[in-house]
């Protein structure tokens, strides 16, 4: 089906009931409210429905429902998002079909490009630091011994800057807030590899644990990334083994620490004394103390698979995105931290298959 | 080639919200609510070019507005006569075809390329070139070349030879031509041009192939170095079955939306697609098995799967086997379920087949003989087709693959030994399974040619070896567009024909091949009959070939649940079954 089609499912999805959106559970005000009244943003891409959510942090609704696909009448999974460093642009990946990276000017949510990544797919997408240049995984569940590539593009024009043949099933490629470089979640091959900011070229290789498994045969599965603001600590979840694991830029294990079944993303709050990680096997969320790399709280988000994690700018919230089942929608819960146990603010439905997940505060007046 | 240098004007502009009909170029134009959002403003700078008796130009395309645009979807329209006929075979390439952003200020340059036939009449031709942006035309370009006939032997003479007198709209024809010098001698190869009078009442190629549009008296001219001769025909209108649609009954699905299906002896299958939006509404996760034994489909069973999408079903041709496809399931495995249908009414599943090749989503497949041809979602060179030896329903093995290069594999059609492939934008691909034409097998498959066409994007085929025809379509590009391409020649596909509609695209086809009817699904204009009978050329719905339309539901824009919305048709036992994405399975009898 097609273009029309889409507008079925974007006009009568807020309105109807299973599927439909409904916040519940509201509890408080979280994570939203700029000086001038205007809303922080919270954005969450849909896979199946092929549309990224506007959320309002501070209750859940649903703003604004935003088609992405280009070949609406095919599902083809977006995946990432990101929004730039000035909130006046966000960019989101398509997994499949044609992989491609979109921006949206935030004002309006109105698209302003698309470039197709001639990649084999197109996981998750981060921002460097000044907003310029765009990292593109090209995590494809078909190779798994293959390697998948990382690709730069320039968010201005949208051009494919450099790309670099990397490693097995490379779904994150973060840069470090203090240097750059890009580190790459290697997950089919049980590796990090840290790439240079320009060219990306191979700074360092190394696996996460002494024992790694074959090319396309993980035992680890490393999936998602958090770097400290200082660049000192990489925060690795393995996904295969219940635990997040820490590394220092040159590979050299400072820590370990056991998570909630298959963590998937993970963020790091901003004065790096929380990690949070999305557990997709049992469904919580892990509250991590990172100076003794030990667990503080276990969230039961009352939902099923969590996915993406992303914290609000003073880390007093945190948004995860769970993707539900072939019988039940996906959510979108806010748990808000705190110094006592951590709280569920708020659980939204947010369609099928949520998976990624962007916050950034309400633009300047 | 050189930059076309010209006047730069806006074509066409759609204005965004709050930009009304005074948006005709100037930067941030002011509504009654003050300065409007940012507009893109698209040119094409010359705004029409005249090639001449060049085939490749560069152009520009600007951006004057005050916001970005992008994508920017550079498509060509179809190459014609002034009078507005397409020609078959004739296109217009652009590079880059698609422009990921154009910023308020910037300029990029397009390389224009034509293409033509060999046999192409002398006269002048013009193209379209649109620059669209979600779906939205912002700006167009006139492209005119000419072709020119060479100089060639002072022409004493022509005479046409060939039927004259009556025939009917869409019969296709062909002259002859016999061109004498100035000495009454035979000119070897004569350079000769084709046109009917008047212009539009009918098409010719060069080669003098020609086919009635209208109906009443017409000309066709053959003219070479000033010389012509003129055969006059007279055109009947076309005699096609008479008839209507006329609808039995409805099974309807309102939990799921209805994806593709398959009818085999007394049992219809229908695959159910993405997540629906109503109460009680769920996820594309079940195939629903009806019985036909007393007509009216009666749901006797489903089957269950993780998957959000089932998107397709095909069933053996001995009706014993089913397989189902999984896209978006929990366990991110994706694959096939092949199912047992020795009852057909209660499918048993025989094995959920998930391996890495085919984990990224099966999207579509067909079954031939001991082979399952399956379309892997993804464009890398591991997705596309795989072929799997399903000799032991239990145990499927991949034999084989096949990527085309580039873009990705939507469906796949197999009879004869011949595997056609619709790769979007790479085109149509057939590919040799067992038919001998290349030495391919299943287990080896080989290609055997392809069709590109620009700006249509592939997505489904229909081969008719009898007719040596296969049927494209494109479902997203509007006007909606089926193209027949000519494979009596498999390893130099050449399209020949078309049906277009304008505002709605085709989904998926059926032909009774008997009788020559071809039924199409147009998504929200329902199913449609044409007669595709002989010979095909040019625009056959200019030639009095439509026979019927469906309106088992009302129509619209698929945007409600009760709208139309066609998926597929498939004639079975005498009747016409269609699955509708909104509502359901559909019982038509074809009362012509």
């Amino acid at each position: 089906m097609r273009v029309v089609e889409r507008a079925l499912l974007v006009a009568l999805a807020p309105a109807l009931g299973v599927w439909g959106c409904s916040s519940d559970d509201v509890a408080g005000d979280p994570a939203g409210t700029g000086a001038d009244g205007a809303v922080a943003a919270l954005l969450v891409t849909v896979a199946v429905s092929d549309e990224v959510l506007r959320l309002d942090p501070r209750t859940g609704a649903v703003l604004a429902r935003i088609p992405l696909d280009p070949r609406p009448s095919e599902s083809d999974e977006p995946h990432g998002v990101a929004i730039a460093p000035g909130g006046d642009h966000w960019y989101a990946t398509l997994a499949h079909g044609e992989p491609t990276l979109s921006k949206f000017e935030t004002k309006g949510d109105r698209l302003v490009g698309r470039v197709s990544l001639r990649a084999a797919g197109a996981a998750r997408v981060e921002l460097a630091r000044n907003g310029e240049t765009a990292f593109v995984a090209d995590y494809d569940r078909s190779r798994p011994g293959e390697r998948g590539e990382v690709l730069a593009v320039h968010t201005r024009d949208l051009g494919v800057t450099a790309r670099a043949r990397v490693c097995p099933g490379p779904h994150h490629a973060l840069p470090d807030p203090a240097t750059g470089r890009v580190a790459v979640a290697c997950s089919l091959g049980d590796e990090i590899v840290v790439l240079s900011a320009t060219g990306l070229e191979e700074v360092v290789r190394f696996p996460v644990d002494s024992v790694p498994g074959e090319p396309g045969a993980p035992r680890f599965k490393p999936l998602n990334l958090a770097w400290s603001a200082d660049g000192q600590r990489l925060y690795v979840a393995l996904h295969l083994a219940d635990r997040v694991r820490v590394f220092d830029p040159a590979g050299r294990m400072i820590g370990d620490v056991a998570t909630g079944g298959r963590p998937a993303q993970l963020a790091l709050s901003p004065d790096g004394a929380t990690l949070v990680t999305a557990n997709r096997a049992d469904g919580t969320l892990s509250v991590i103390d990172t100076r003794e790399l030990s667990e503080r709280a276990r969230v039961d988000l009352e939902a099923e698979h969590p996915h993406g994690v992303a914290l609000d700018g003073d880390g007093s919230t945190v948004f995860v995105t769970c993707e539900g089942s072939t019988v039940r929608p996906g959510r979108t819960v806010a748990v808000r931290l705190g110094p006592g146990e951590p709280e569920i603010a708020w659980s939204t439905e947010t369609g099928p298959v949520p998976l990624g997940v962007a916050w950034a505060p309400a633009p300047n007046p | 080639m050189s930059l076309i240098d010209g006047p730069s004007r806006v074509m066409f502009v759609v204005a965004f919200a709050g930009c009304v009909a005074a948006c005709s170029g100037e930067e941030t134009p002011v509504g009654p609510n003050g300065p409007a959002e940012p507009a893109p403003v698209l040119t094409f700078e010359p705004a029409s070019v005249s090639l001449g008796a060049e085939r490749n130009g560069v152009i520009r395309i600007r951006n004057s507005g005050s916001g970005a645009a992008g994508p920017v979807d550079l498509v060509p329209g179809a190459v014609q006569l002034p009078g507005g006929d397409a020609i078959p075979g004739a296109g217009l390439s652009v590079a880059p075809s698609t422009i990921a952003t154009l910023n308020p200020g910037d300029a990029r340059e397009l390389a224009i390329s034509l293409t033509l036939p060999g046999d192409l009449a002398g006269g002048n031709y013009d193209v379209g070139l649109e620059a669209r942006v979600g779906g939205e035309t912002r700006a167009s370009l006139g492209v005119a070349f000419s072709v020119t006939p060479p100089v060639g032997p002072a022409v004493g003479s022509v005479a046409v030879t060939g039927p004259a007198g009556e025939l009917m709209q869409g019969d296709v024809v062909a002259f002859s031509v016999e061109v004498l010098d100035t000495d009454g001698i035979p000119v070897a190869e004569p350079q000769v041009s084709w046109s009917v009078v008047p212009a539009g009442a009918g098409l010719v190629t060069g080669a003098g192939r020609f086919v009635a549009y209208d109906a009443g008296t017409m000309r066709v001219v053959a003219e070479s170095q000033g010389a012509t001769d003129t055969v006059t025909i007279s055109a009947v209108a076309r005699s096609v079955p008479d008839g209507q649609f006329r609808t039995l009954y409805n099974a309807a699905v309102d939990s799921r939306y209805t994806s593709d299906h398959w009818e085999s002896g007394a049992t219809a299958y229908s695959g159910t697609w993405s997540c629906r939006g109503v109460p009680g509404g769920a996820c594309g996760d079940a195939l629903f098995v009806w019985d036909l034994s007393a007509g009216e489909p009666v749901l006797a069973d489903s089957v269950i799967v993780d998957a959000r999408v089932v998107n397709d079903i095909k069933v053996s041709a001995d009706g014993r086997l089913g397989i189902l496809t999984h896209e978006h399931s929990d366990d991110m495995q994706n694959g096939i379920t092949l199912l047992d249908l020795a009852d057909p009414n209660h499918p048993e599943v025989i094995v959920r087949f998930a391996a890495p090749d085919l984990s990224p989503g099966v999207h579509n497949v067909w079954i031939e003989g001991d082979y399952a041809y399956v379309v892997v979602d993804g464009t890398a060179a591991s997705s596309g087709l795989r072929i799997l030896d399903i000799r032991d329903p239990a145990a499927p093995v991949i034999v084989a693959g096949f990527y085309g290069g580039s873009s990705f594999l939507h469906d796949v059609y197999v009879r004869d030994g011949l595997a056609f492939l619709s790769h979007w934008d790479a085109g149509l691909i057939i590919l040799d399974v067992g038919n001998g034409v290349k030495g391919g097998s299943p287990s080896a498959p080989r290609e055997v040619g392809r069709l590109d066409i620009p700006g249509y994007w592939v997505h489904n085929a229909w081969y008719w070896p009898e007719a040596g025809y296969v049927f494209l379509g494109d479902e997203i590009n509007l006007p909606g567009r089926v193209r027949i391409v000519d494979v009596s020649d498999p390893t130099s596909p050449m399209e020949v024909a078309s049906i277009t509609k304008s505002g709605a695209a085709p989904h998926n086809f059926w032909l009774d091949e008997q009788r020559g009817i071809g039924y199409f699904a147009w998504y929200e204009a329902g199913v449609q009959a044409f007669d595709v009978s002989g010979d095909l050329l040019g625009s056959l719905e200019r030639q009095g070939r439509f026979i019927a339309e469906s309106g088992y539901a009302p129509g619209g824009a698929c945007v409600t649940a009760s709208q139309q919305c066609a998926w597929a048709p498939q004639l079975h036992a005498g009747k016409l079954y269609v699955s509708d994405m909104n509502t359901g399975l559909w019982v038509l009898e074809a009362q012509f």
